[in-house]
């Protein structure tokens, strides 16, 4: 009843982004909310931080999402001797020409995973990071737009200490949500293991559609309807998040907005054309988790974010 | 709302010193309330007040502090022993007037905390009421009403710090009269009033009453010819009578010395008189203003009379009371040519005393021939119009006989002249006779429907008393100047005025002289409205007594309006009022139309079926959970859910409320 | 008796934050002084006019009395509808300032004027714009360590004619405000662990691991462990901190404290935070309630609140 009468009247793309999800759930298996999570920060033009020990499959999922959404793909491995220049690129002297010639880094692709982003130094990073929020990057002067749609997914490894650049809190502000992986069930890692070979079932993977695609997908977005309830809601989650005595740290201005995108790219993977409270609270989590500090003894962050929300009544 | 008696005990009321425009208001409006009081009295108070206030401003220039305590207590008792001076009491109206300004000054020469603020506008308040107590006219409650206003803009601006601006303060004020006005005039239609006052202190209003007086001479009525105030107001209810018909008793006058009429000493019986068979009855509502006389007028011959008036065996109507403030009551009159015998007896027929032998001679001239009363009357009659008297509205004076030197020398007069002839020549030829006193005719208002009688209406005229029958009413004047009672007195004026009173006229040029010029006309139309206004006015405000209360319940159909009725009555519908105020204001119909109110019941119905709610939780997740719970009303839960939902996050349309509330009522658990 | 409540039974039993919709059955209403006064004077001048049967008279009275039926319905209407919320600040020390804050929100776009916000520890007037909203501190000191609820908190208002005051208490007792023991006055932490517990502690090495730190010197360091180098330059007394001092296994027991219950746990509380300040690793010992040791903010918070929370085991 709600779903009909909260329902999207574009049925088209709603069935797209279905398939679409089915797709990535036959490579990534048993992570179907991640799966989720991450298309709906794509969606909302965000992009993604995947915190978790390596070989969980972050590197399957992010291909495969490149590949299923037909948009180009990269990875940079990030190691502590890089520089910026292997990230965006750089202008090289061409004798021939007797000019400089940009030679564009990794960076210049649709899809980029930036896996170890805590193994390089603070100035490879914050190179992407700068990228990832303005979309373009300037070498020598010269401003070079990045493609469109652009998402980063980046990694780190939170278990790895020593010779590691954590993430600084300003910093983990521009990733629109968090996420963690995990281990897979045990019938999800049966099926894996029984499974045939990921590369080979990626490459089998057929594009649902392309960069045009995603773009109309990411601008059907902006036309789901948040009334003035819903974010009276948000702006409530936010206020507690200031006040709350348990909080060191409350949300900035920034989480809210990225919280009403995140849940309207939420609304839309739901078929609905309008955001109800659930959308928040599904994507709270991703969202707001690594944005709050804490100073109770809650070491799990959607713990933190569970107890927020339930702080909050619903309008 | 709670008004708790006992727990829990109410925080101390917050006191901020006002601000100075604030203070300044308060001063204007004291000064404005206070100013028709200092206008009636001596000028030395104005002449205090005015310093008083001169000084608080010059304090507030400086910004120094008001006077001690000690000071300002010397000059309360300066104060009070200059008004006991002026009028060796502090007891009544005016005196109590005096204290009241002088008081309100001093309190403004103190004010400077908001407790002084507040306390002074409370005195204001009093000081605007006090005032009515001289005036009551339009103006005045124009005044009053203009104060009242500034009294709510200062106590808003006193309570709601410096952040109030005027103006908002006055639409607010507006608001609060606006709402309070019903209440108002409920309790001021209702409230039981009682006549005359409580401890009998009320002193006459009325400082010089004109009217009629009880002594009839020459010149004792034609002195009132020009004065057009109004002596009474008629309302009619159904025909009036034709203007020759419409005399109003007032007094009858059986003693005669020769020179002057006046009343008897006996005094009257209260009678009962009763209509003839098929008899025409006229009813009607006359409002008297004050004559500060016990004397009501009414129409002949009066039947009953309402309230506390009583008709006596001279058909007259006298009230308990001077009649000190205007006053409305309901009689009922029959016409009839004679007084019925009952009634009439024992009505003096005294010999004139002090009549010459010319007028004596002259009487026993007219009984001669013989006959009755009426025959010699005719006689009478016939011989005033025959011989060359005339009306006049400037009567030459007369002598020691009035009577003798009218019939014989001046031959011009007025009605006094005639009735006062007539009587005594009547008397002269050996037959009762008196003189009647009252008012004559009245002018229509056309935009009230009402009669005005002013003074000018006075007139004088006569009874004859015919053996067996009664008395009959004669009136000379008409046999003289037939246009006095046919056109009334402001007609004549006007063919006095052309020079043709008196001469021979026919019909047809009498209207032609009478024919106004149309900006007259449209004057005259004015002044009838000013005059509907003034009537409206003073039925309702100042004439509003027990009497007029009374008619207006039984006019609203309650046939018996006692005092336990009318307290009832105020009592219920006051609270009726506060009850309609109170909704207006509480805005229970804007909280009425929100979904949530229907989903909070729906919370409600789930809780009771004893189903945990969170307060956290939307609206999807809560069916889900619901209908789990509830399997056989999952379909009622997802809907009503839904309809939330669309109503309170989707864009606006996709759901109603009304289909919320239905489903939300109808659901059983 | 009952053991010391958990700090999440506190916080189960009074969230940290409530919120309540004033409604007027909640609403009290009153005749200020001023609004006794001015019905005398209305009782007057009702007499008054009753005796000269003045007809102005009675308009002016009743309609003057409607004014203040009305005005009464106006003072109700400012306060009804307000959401207000009140938090509890954050954990504060005995004898220190607390700061309640109250967010109060228009819910029936009405404006509000002159609403009074009354407290044990203060008073704050404001005006509200239609569907405003204000977030207002109101400072109070705790009488006692422990969970503390908040004073009385009021709403009042006598807007608009001064004649009627209207009050409604906002959230009585609840939330709660944490206080942590009042420091005690500086003094040196227990040297030793006591009896059991003296086999982990070598007395000996003292300062005698990598060294690891300057700080700034205080009250009870001592003087073979000042940095006189670095001292030397005008920057006060550093002291040298050693890196192996976080291995020393310190605990902070109730036992080896002298006074009574609330000088003891006073002690205890200054204990805490020089061992925290002095980067140590700590454990702490209360009669029927012990936390392992440990180090580090999250570590103190626990130790100051189990300090906060303890009753006298009987």
């Amino acid at each position: 009843m709600l779903d009909s009468l909260l329902g999207h009247s574009r049925q088209a793309p709603v069935r797209q982004l279905e398939t679409i999800q089915q797709n990535l759930n036959s490579v990534v298996l048993g992570k179907a909310h991640i799966v989720r999570l991450g298309l709906a920060c794509l969606l909302a033009r965000g992009h993604l931080l995947i915190e978790d020990h390596p070989g969980v499959g972050k590197t399957t999922l992010a291909q495969a999402l490149a590949r299923v959404l037909g948009l180009g793909f990269n990875r940079i491995q990030f190691t502590s001797d890089m520089l910026p220049a292997d990230v965006i690129g750089v202008s090289v002297f061409d004798t021939n020409r007797h000019s400089f010639e940009f030679h564009p880094g990794p960076i210049f692709r649709e899809v980029v995973l930036a896996d170890e982003i805590n193994r390089a130094s603070p100035k490879a990073q914050s190179a992407l990071l700068e990228a990832m929020e303005e979309r373009q990057v300037s070498v020598d002067g010269d401003t070079r737009a990045l493609p469109e749609p652009f998402f980063v997914i980046a990694t780190q490894n939170p278990h790895e200490q020593s010779g590691t650049f954590p993430l600084p809190e300003s910093q983990l502000d521009r990733f629109m949500m968090t996420v963690s992986v995990g281990y897979p069930s045990r019938d999800s890692e049966q099926a894996l293991l029984a499974g045939g070979d990921r590369g080979r079932m990626l490459a089998d993977l057929e594009p649902v559609t392309d960069a045009a695609g995603v773009l109309e997908l990411q601008s059907l977005v902006d036309e789901i309807h948040a009334s003035d309830a819903l974010t009276g809601y948000v702006l409530d989650l936010l206020e507690a998040s200031r006040t709350a005595a348990w909080l060191d740290i409350g949300l900035s201005p920034r989480a809210g907005l990225a919280v009403v995108r995140g849940a309207r790219a939420w609304a839309l993977l739901d078929g609905r054309d309008a955001v109800i409270p659930e959308d928040v609270q599904a994507v709270a989590p991703a969202v707001i988790g690594h944005r709050l500090a804490h100073n109770l003894p809650v070491s799990d962050r959607e713990q933190v974010t569970r107890r927020l929300i339930e702080s909050v009544a619903i309008p | 709302m709670k008004i708790p008696f006992g727990l829990p005990r109410p925080p101390r009321a917050p006191i901020r010193p006002p601000a100075p425009r604030a203070l300044y208001l308060l001063f204007a409006t004291t000064v404005l309330a206070s100013v028709p009081h200092l206008l009636m009295q001596p000028p030395w108070l104005g002449a205090v007040f005015v310093a008083i206030i001169a000084w608080r401003l010059v304090i507030a220039r400086r910004g120094d502090t008001p006077p001690r305590a000690l000071v300002r207590a010397a000059l309360s008792v300066a104060m009070v022993a200059l008004v006991i001076v002026q009028y060796q009491t502090i007891f009544g109206r005016t005196a109590g007037s005096a204290l009241l300004v002088s008081f309100a000054a001093l309190k403004i020469l103190e004010t400077s905390s908001l407790r002084d603020a507040m306390f002074c506008n409370i005195l204001v308040t009093i000081v605007v009421v006090a005032a009515f107590l001289f005036d009551q006219s339009p103006a005045t409650a124009a005044w009053g009403l203009a104060c009242v206003l500034l009294v709510i803009v200062n106590f808003t601006l006193l309570v709601s710090r410096g952040s109030f601006t005027a103006g908002r303060a006055l639409g607010l004020t507006t608001r609060i009269v606006a709402l309070g006005l019903p209440i108002a005039l409920v309790a001021y239609v209702l409230f039981p009033r009682i006549e005359g006052s409580l401890w009998g202190i009320a002193e006459q209003t009325n400082d010089a009453v004109t009217g009629l007086s009880d002594r009839v001479e020459p010149g004792s009525i034609s002195r009132l010819n020009l004065d057009e105030a109004v002596a009474f107001r008629v309302d009619f209810q159904g025909d009036a009578p034709p203007r020759p018909e419409r005399y109003w008793r007032l007094l009858v006058l059986e003693q005669f010395d020769g020179r002057a009429w006046s009343r008897s000493s006996r005094n009257a019986r209260r009678v009962q008189i009763k209509p003839g068979e098929q008899a025409v009855i006229y009813r009607y509502d006359l409002t008297l203003e004050p004559t500060d006389k016990r004397w009501l007028p009414v129409l002949e011959l009066p039947l009953s009379i309402e309230g506390s008036g009583r008709i006596n065996e001279l058909a007259l109507a006298r009230a308990r009371r001077p009649v000190s403030e205007r006053r409305r009551y309901r009689a009922a009159s029959s016409p009839a040519t004679y007084l019925s015998e009952d009634v009439a007896t024992g009505a003096g027929a005294n010999r004139p005393p002090h009549v010459t032998d010319e007028v004596l001679a002259l009487a026993r001239s007219f009984a001669a021939d013989g006959g009755g009363a009426e025959a010699v009357t005719s006689r009478i009659l016939s011989y005033f119009r025959e011989q060359p008297f005339h009306y006049t509205l400037t009567p030459p004076p007369t002598g020691e006989a009035p009577v003798h030197d009218f019939l014989f020398e001046t031959r011009r007069g007025y009605c006094e002249h005639y009735a006062s002839a007539f009587a005594a020549l009547m008397r002269a030829a050996g037959f009762e006779a008196r003189v009647v006193l009252g008012y004559q005719g009245g002018e229509f208002n056309p935009s009230g429907g009402y009669y005005i009688v002013r003074q000018y209406d006075a007139h004088a005229w006569a009874e004859i008393r015919v053996p067996g029958r009664g008395w009959r009413r004669i009136d000379p004047t008409a046999a003289v100047a037939p246009e006095r009672v046919d056109m009334g007195l402001e007609a004549l004026r006007r063919l006095a005025s052309a020079g043709a009173l008196g001469s021979e006229l026919d019909a047809e040029s009498i209207r032609a002289l009478l024919q106004v010029d149309w900006l007259d006309a449209r004057v005259r139309q004015l002044v009838l409205l000013g005059d509907l206004l003034t009537y409206q006015w003073n039925t309702w405000v100042m004439a509003y007594g027990p009497e007029q209360q009374q008619l207006l319940l039984r006019q609203l159909g309650i046939r018996a309006p006692n005092w336990t009725w009318m307290i009832l009555a105020l009592t219920a519908s006051v609270s009726a009022f506060v009850l309609v105020t109170w909704v207006l204001l509480s805005g229970a119909g804007r909280q009425r139309a929100s979904p949530q109110k229907y989903y909070t019941r729906f919370l409600r119905k789930l809780a009771r079926a004893g189903f945990a709610t969170r307060r956290s939780e939307g609206p999807r997740d809560l069916a889900r959970r619901a209908a789990a719970r509830f399997p056989r009303a999952q379909g009622q839960i997802e809907s009503i859910t839904g309809h939330y939902a669309a109503l309170v996050y989707a864009p606006a349309g996709r759901a109603r409320l009304a289909d919320l509330r239905k489903e939300v009522r109808q659901l059983r658990l | 008796m009952s053991p010391p409540p958990e700090l999440s039974e506190v916080h189960a039993a009074a969230p940290a934050t409530d919120a309540l919709r004033t409604d007027s059955r909640k609403v009290y209403i009153l005749p200020t002084r001023f609004g006794v006064l001015f019905g005398g004077a209305l009782l007057l001048m009702l007499l008054v006019s009753v005796n000269y049967n003045n007809g102005l008279g009675h308009l002016f009275t009743f309609l003057l009395a409607g004014v203040a039926v009305v005005a009464m319905h106006y003072t109700q209407r400012n306060l009804v509808g307000i959401r207000v919320s009140l938090e509890a600040g954050r954990p504060v020390f005995a004898g220190e300032q607390a700061h309640a804050a109250v967010r109060i929100r228009d819910e029936l776009r009405r404006e509000r004027r002159a609403v009074w916000l009354r407290g044990a520890g203060g008073e704050h007037v404001f005006d509200l714009a239609a569907g405003g909203e204000k977030r207002i501190e109101l400072p109070f000191h705790p009488p006692r360590r422990g969970v503390v609820a908040l004073p009385d908190t009021y709403l009042v208002s006598v807007y608009p004619m001064g004649l009627f005051c209207a009050w409604t208490r906002i959230l009585r007792g609840t939330p709660r405000q944490l206080v942590y023991p009042r420091p005690a006055p500086p003094l040196p932490l227990p040297v030793t662990g006591g009896g059991d517990d003296a086999g982990d502690v070598s007395g000996g090495r003292s300062g005698q691991g990598d060294f690891d730190n300057l700080r700034d010197h205080r009250l009870g360091d001592p003087l073979s462990r000042v940095h006189w180098r670095t001292s030397a330059r005008g920057t006060g007394l550093k002291t040298k901190v050693f890196g192996g001092e976080g291995r020393r296994n310190l605990v902070l027991r109730f036992a080896d404290t002298a006074g009574d219950t609330e000088t003891r746990l006073s002690i205890l509380c200054r204990w805490v935070l020089d061992a925290q300040r002095a980067n140590l690793e700590y454990a702490l010992q209360l009669p029927g309630r012990q936390l392992e040791s440990g180090r580090g903010l999250g570590h103190q918070q626990r130790c100051l609140e189990l300090l906060a929370l303890y009753k006298p085991v009987s």
